[in-house]
């Protein structure tokens, strides 16, 4: 099926030396939106770390197919070349460069890789205006250094700007609701659906039904101990909203 | 920091009165010192060096006289380019004088690639209420040595704001010594090196806060490639009865190789009991966590481990308070990390 963005299958993986992911097997196509749930400590933000390329992590089973290409083979970077994007959970800071420069290395290096020339000046800054409209970024935030004194709404809405710019085909929301007020996250999530195009996926990551009330998942999975134990429409979130993990995790061990 | 190497125009440039700028920045006057002889002196410039013997010593002195406030900023390049005889000595002062303000800029480049022993005396006297913006940007070639001592004395609510960039450099040696002697003193000092290949610096501070009331602050930053090494150490005193001092001083590492070695020493030496003053150096290697924000961005590692070294010195570059000075440092260091030529835009030559 050509329409299939991402395929893993049995996906294992350690963090020094202990066991996080036990065999995640998860399909996402094109215009879908799914939702990753669980409890702390069953593996959500080591599966987005897995899928971006973060080193120190060490996969020990399985096998990812982005795009048709082996996932697990490509660079950080060359991840993000073919069209995955990782919101963080905890955007990093890098004082001394600033968002406009950042995100120009960004931009010209994914044109790059295309085989376009470098965005003229002119150019590159109407685009990034129309895209902190997206996400209602005041101008100033563009010679200010990458996160440097952002709140952490700011940052926030930053890796959504940032998502913009690079029209990733599969982008995966790590917790982007926590540390959210509520104007924030109603932001946020909308510049995620203004993006949302009938050719590519998200997935999103969240402790809470909250988010998935913005942004509406197609497919909602539960994730504990690194193994997917249940997977349903929105309605799952809803359920564990009201009635918390614990009967699903007595239903998958029964 | 690989392939790193300052650009040397083709044939060597023996006569020094026919060294110019082409690239001069605005607003700036420039004079030369090419092998110790001073030129491109304009007499009815009133921000200038001229020459002053002192023994058989070579001295420059540049007097700004009282209330004095060029706008222009003074440009001194020295240079060094006759191989023939490597030891050269001399010594600078700038005197200025009460409620002056001035801005220098002091360059020091050799021009070829031979063996050079360069050490200068600096004398700095700051009058009651001057200020003195002070850029020293040292750009040298891989088997030049040299030595710069300079000593500050400050008056009653005077202001120095020194920033050292050493660009490149065989084996360089700062010392400074500030003495803060009249009440309301503020020194800003910054220090920025960038070492690669068998490249040695040494930074060797003393800042004495000899009376009460005055603010210093100092931060050092060091990024060290291949097998190079760096030593900095930092005193600070503050004399019994110097109360109400404020005194920072903060020095930090980045080593990008396994083989780059650093030695720092910050020093704080206080007998006075109502003082504000702090210390702090660190040692440390490239963040992975900010590279790999950076890698997840689409941005190669390569540029990614740029723009980190780029970030780790901005601090420094951003105490140069003229901003034409400041892009053109800058871009300089942006160049010197990428292992491009050294040199200014449209320039064969080395200034800054």
């Amino acid at each position: 099926m050509n329409d299939i963005i991402l395929n893993i299958e049995g996906l294992a993986a350690t963090i020094d030396g202990k066991e996080i992911l036990k065999g995640i097997d998860l399909t996402i196509r094109k215009g879908e939106t799914h939702a990753i749930m669980g409890p702390n400590g069953s593996g959500k933000s080591t599966l987005s770390a897995v899928l971006a390329g973060k080193p120190n992590y060490n996969v020990t089973g399985g096998k990812v197919t982005f795009m048709g290409r082996d996932l697990l083979e490509m660079s950080p970077e060359e991840r993000s070349w073919a069209g995955l994007f990782l919101s963080f959970q905890y955007p990093i800071e890098v004082p001394g460069v600033t968002n406009v420069n950042f995100m120009k290395s960004a931009v010209n290096e994914h044109r790059k890789q295309k085989g376009l020339p470098p965005l003229s000046a002119a150019a590159f800054l109407k685009l990034m205006r129309e895209k902190m409209a997206v996400v209602e970024m005041d101008s100033s935030f563009s010679s200010r250094g990458v996160n440097v004194g952002f709140s952490g709404g700011e940052k926030k809405r930053n890796e959504i700007f940032q998502m913009a710019m690079l029209e990733p085909s599969l982008a995966i929301l790590d917790e982007t609701d926590s540390g959210l007020d509520v104007d924030a996250l109603r932001i946020v999530a909308a510049g995620v659906n203004k993006l949302k195009t009938p050719d590519n996926a998200a997935i999103v990551i969240t402790h809470y039904q909250r988010l998935l009330d913005y942004i509406v998942p197609d497919v909602v999975h539960v994730l504990y101990k690194g193994r997917i134990i249940k997977t349903a429409g929105k309605e799952l979130a809803l359920e564990v909203e009201k009635k918390g993990y614990d009967w699903l995790i007595h239903e998958s061990e029964a | 920091m690989e392939n790193n190497y300052i650009y040397v125009p083709d044939g060597k440039l023996r006569n020094s009165s026919s060294f110019r700028c082409r690239v001069p920045m605005q607003g700036t006057l420039q004079q030369f010192i090419a092998e110790g002889v001073l030129s491109g002196a304009d007499d009815s410039s009133v921000l200038r060096f001229v020459e002053d013997a002192e023994g058989s010593r070579k001295r420059f002195v540049c007097n700004v006289p009282k209330g004095c406030c060029p706008e222009e900023m003074l440009q001194l390049i020295a240079i060094r380019n006759n191989p023939s005889n490597p030891e050269l000595d001399y010594s600078l002062a700038v005197n200025m004088e009460e409620s002056s303000s001035a801005s220098i800029l002091l360059c020091s480049h050799t021009m070829t690639h031979d063996y050079y022993v360069t050490s200068g005396d600096m004398d700095v006297a700051l009058s009651d209420n001057s200020s003195l913006n002070l850029v020293l940007m040292q750009n040298e070639h891989n088997d030049a040595r040299h030595i710069s001592r300079i000593k500050v004395a400050m008056g009653r609510n005077a202001r120095l704001n020194m920033v050292l960039v050493s660009l490149h450099g065989g084996d360089l040696e700062n010392s400074v010594r500030v003495d803060m002697n009249g009440e309301g003193g503020e020194c800003r000092i910054g220090g920025l090196y960038l070492m690669d290949r068998n490249q040695k610096y040494v930074a060797d501070i003393r800042l004495n806060h000899n009376v009460p009331h005055c603010h210093s602050d100092q931060i050092f930053k060091g990024i060290l490639d291949d097998n190079s090494k760096a030593g900095f150490s930092g005193l600070v005193y503050v004399a019994p009865d110097a109360q109400k001092t404020e005194a920072y001083q903060a020095n930090h590492n980045l080593l990008v190789s396994d083989q780059a070695k650093v030695d720092t020493q910050p020093q704080l030496e206080i007998y006075a009991d109502d003082v504000k003053c702090s210390h702090g150096a660190t040692i440390g290697r490239m963040d992975e966590q900010s590279l790999f924000y950076m890698r997840s961005r689409g941005i190669a590692l390569k540029e990614a481990r740029i723009l980190q070294q780029l970030a780790f010195v901005h601090e420094v570059l951003e105490r140069v308070e003229k901003t034409e000075l400041k892009e053109r440092l800058a871009s300089l260091v942006e160049r010197r990390l990428r292992g491009e030529f050294s040199d200014c835009r449209d320039c064969s030559k080395n200034c800054c």
